[in-house]
């Protein structure tokens, strides 16, 4: 299991657009993706839930992996963090 | 259809959001909207439900990717976000999969399902304070309804066989890319504003459009005969033939007129006597700056910042003005950004901020009275605005000003701000041009001093005719009394912008004013040289520009300085108007 937090660091925030990158990436993989902000759980494969964070720019979330592709996973998905959700 | 016995004539008063005349048959929309109560809660087989709901997105995916590609060609980029967003959450397997299993669980039909599912989503996103996430449970609703129409076999009808003025309660904007644009001759909503959505889409689509604000989308039935001019705001259900043809009558010498203004309006703004006149435009909106270049504005002279706020009934935050200040900043194109700080109060009310009980609201806490006494809403207004002034050529306009002491107060607000803002590291260039309204007679008869303390002056005609007559144009019972033309108020008007002159600073007109054909003249003939108006109304006051002298205006002027009453005095301008530029001379109720 891989629990880390992450900044949104793009312009808007995890609008649909970025919502919906983090959403593809989260999908590639077996492993169990989670994102928890304010007491908020959901599941990083879904975009509605993505986007019931309401994750504004500058804000941080905790993301948690569980699976047998837990570290290519947390790679790729913290890459798109990094990477400003491919945005900019 | 229409049975010509029982067919009598009305004419209503509406609210007037978008400019133009439309004549032709009524069709009645009605969004669909269905109660969770009314659903049939029979218990059915669970599976068949399950294989409906596949069904029924399935067919709603269709229509959205259909509606996003209409939308995208027919309207830019500028909604298709919205059918994008839809898309992606009816390819959402977890939520598929979420729907399905409350099929089982709840043992109840697939509507059901849908609507306990997506309604938990949509208030969960209705809660939300950021403005883009909250706007989100809008389009979960519009899902919703889309799906449950499929699930039911209901069609909504966009197809239009002919012309047609849409006639409904609200309009929302996935209902209006699905109509054909070509076919789409007005738009008459039950409910709405000048910020609504459907009036935004109207004015950019150049269809005229009237708010009725009394539920005519019961009243009128398919194929009516209706009037809706958008320039007054009147509607006519069923009119009488000689009503229809001063009606068409005028439609055609808008349509041709304007082709003809808008055809010359390449040329400069200079008189006969060749002196240059600023064009500037009055805008609300950041997507009205295709108006201003569409219709070469010389700049922008009045940002109306109200809108901003009542829009949503919330107050935008610092970093939301910014984005909007700094993208009209930007892709100006000539001359500079006039930015006018909220005017709230008075008639434009926000919820549990501005006082709705007062006595007298026009002489009450409005404008700048209410900005100076809530500087938590005003600062982050200055930051924003001081910021986005690093973008372009910004300029700061004071609402309502009535003493000396608010200019010295905002001043003060304004070097603390700078410097707050200059601290965190911001780049704030070493010199914003601050100006103020001339809209109180106090403000007009204290102008030339008023000159002294601030970099421009602009006079707005509407409140300074209102306050200097004592006349509420809103009463029907003295609105006959308003005139921008009574000698009172062409003289305040004269002595502010002689104090602007003397104080060599500029001084302009943002009212309404500016816009009627008669007046232009006595303005020019003050020695206003900046005229600022409704883009659309720039072609129009061009043309009048380009035929008259100076010389012959300040003799018009000298004229009507004998003369005693509104009436006379603009009775003289249409005349001179008639004789100057008689391609214009039409009828009042075309402007």
């Amino acid at each position: 299991m891989i629990e880390e937090t992450l900044k949104i660091t793009n312009k808007h925030g995890l609008h649909a657009r970025p919502a919906a990158h983090l959403v593809k990436i989260a999908g590639k993989f077996k492993s169990e993706v989670k994102i928890f902000k304010d007491g908020l759980e959901v599941n990083a494969k879904s975009i509605m839930g993505v986007m019931m964070l309401a994750a504004e720019p500058g804000s941080d979330v905790l993301v948690h992996i569980d699976g047998e592709d837990e570290k290519e996973a947390f790679i790729e998905i913290k890459e798109l963090f990094d990477n400003k959700f491919n945005e900019e | 259809m229409k049975n010509k016995e029982s067919t009598k004539q009305i004419i209503i008063k509406g609210l007037a959001t978008a400019p133009g005349i439309a004549v032709g048959s009524a069709y009645v929309f009605k969004p669909f909207a269905i109660n969770l109560t009314e659903l049939d809660s029979v218990a059915p087989s669970a599976e068949e439900e399950c294989e409906q709901f596949k069904t029924a997105r399935a067919k709603v995916l269709e229509q959205l990717k259909f509606a996003s590609k209409q939308s995208l060609e027919s309207y830019g980029d500028e909604f298709s976000d919205i059918f994008d967003s839809q898309i992606a959450f009816l390819k959402d397997t977890l939520l598929l999969e979420e729907i399905s299993a409350k099929i089982y669980e709840s043992n109840q039909s697939a509507a059901y399902a849908v609507t306990a599912v997506l309604s938990q989503k949509s208030n969960h996103f209705i809660n939300l304070e950021n403005r883009y996430f909250r706007e989100r449970a809008f389009d979960i609703i519009d899902l919703k309804q889309k799906l449950l129409m499929a699930l039911f076999g209901i069609k909504i009808d966009y197809h239009l066989t002919a012309p047609s003025i849409i006639i409904s309660e609200n309009l929302s904007p996935t209902d209006t890319v699905n109509f054909n644009r070509n076919l789409i001759l007005g738009f008459l909503t039950d409910q709405g504003g000048k910020t609504s959505h459907s009036a935004i889409l109207a004015r950019g689509l150049k269809i005229p459009s009237v708010v009725n604000g009394k539920g005519l989308s019961k009243v009128i039935k398919n194929g009516d005969e209706i009037i809706l001019d958008g320039f007054e705001g009147t509607i006519v259900i069923n009119p009488e033939p000689e009503t229809r043809g001063r009606y068409l009558e005028l439609k055609e010498n808008y349509g041709q007129r304007q082709a003809v203004l808008v055809a010359e309006n390449v040329k400069e703004a200079v008189t006969k006597d060749n002196t240059k006149i600023n064009l500037l435009a009055n805008i609300e909106f950041a997507h009205e700056l295709s108006e201003v270049t569409g219709y070469d504005a010389d700049g922008i002279g009045l940002f109306r910042t109200e809108a901003l706020f009542i829009e949503n009934n919330s107050v935008p935050s610092e970093q939301e003005q910014f984005k909007i200040y700094k993208k009209i900043a930007k892709s100006l194109e000539k001359g500079f950004f006039v930015i006018r700080t909220i005017d709230l109060g008075g008639d434009k009310l926000l919820e549990g901020l501005t006082d709705a009980e007062e006595s007298n609201p026009f002489l009450g806490w409005r404008a700048i009275r209410f900005c100076l006494d809530n500087p938590q809403i005003f600062k982050p207004q200055l930051r924003a605005i001081l910021r986005a002034s690093a973008h372009g050529n910004v300029r700061i306009l004071l609402p309502m000003i009535s003493s000396i002491s608010e200019i010295l107060q905002v001043k003060e607000l304004l070097s603390e701000t700078r410097h707050e803002l200059q601290t965190k590291g911001f780049k704030i260039p070493s010199k914003v041009e601050l100006g103020v309204m001339i809209e109180t007679p106090s403000a007009a008869i204290m102008a030339p001093t008023i000159g002294k303390y601030v970099d421009f002056l602009s006079i707005g005609s509407n409140d300074l005719t209102q306050y200097t007559l004592a006349v509420d144009r809103t009463n029907s019972k003295v609105a006959h009394s308003y005139s921008s033309f009574d000698p009172a108020v062409i003289r305040l008007m004269h002595s502010a912008t002689n104090a602007g002159i003397a104080n060599n600073i500029p001084v302009s007109i943002c009212g309404e004013f500016a816009s009627v054909p008669s007046a232009v003249p006595l303005l020019l003939a003050m020695g206003l040289r900046s005229l600022s108006v409704t883009p659309h109304f720039i072609p129009r006051i061009k043309k009048i520009i380009r035929s008259v002298h100076i010389k012959s205006c300040i003799k018009l002027y000298d004229k009507i300085q004998t003369l005693h009453s509104a009436s006379e005095i603009e009775h003289e301008c249409d005349e001179f108007i008639q004789t100057h530029v008689p391609e214009l001379s039409i009828s009042k109720e075309d402007i």
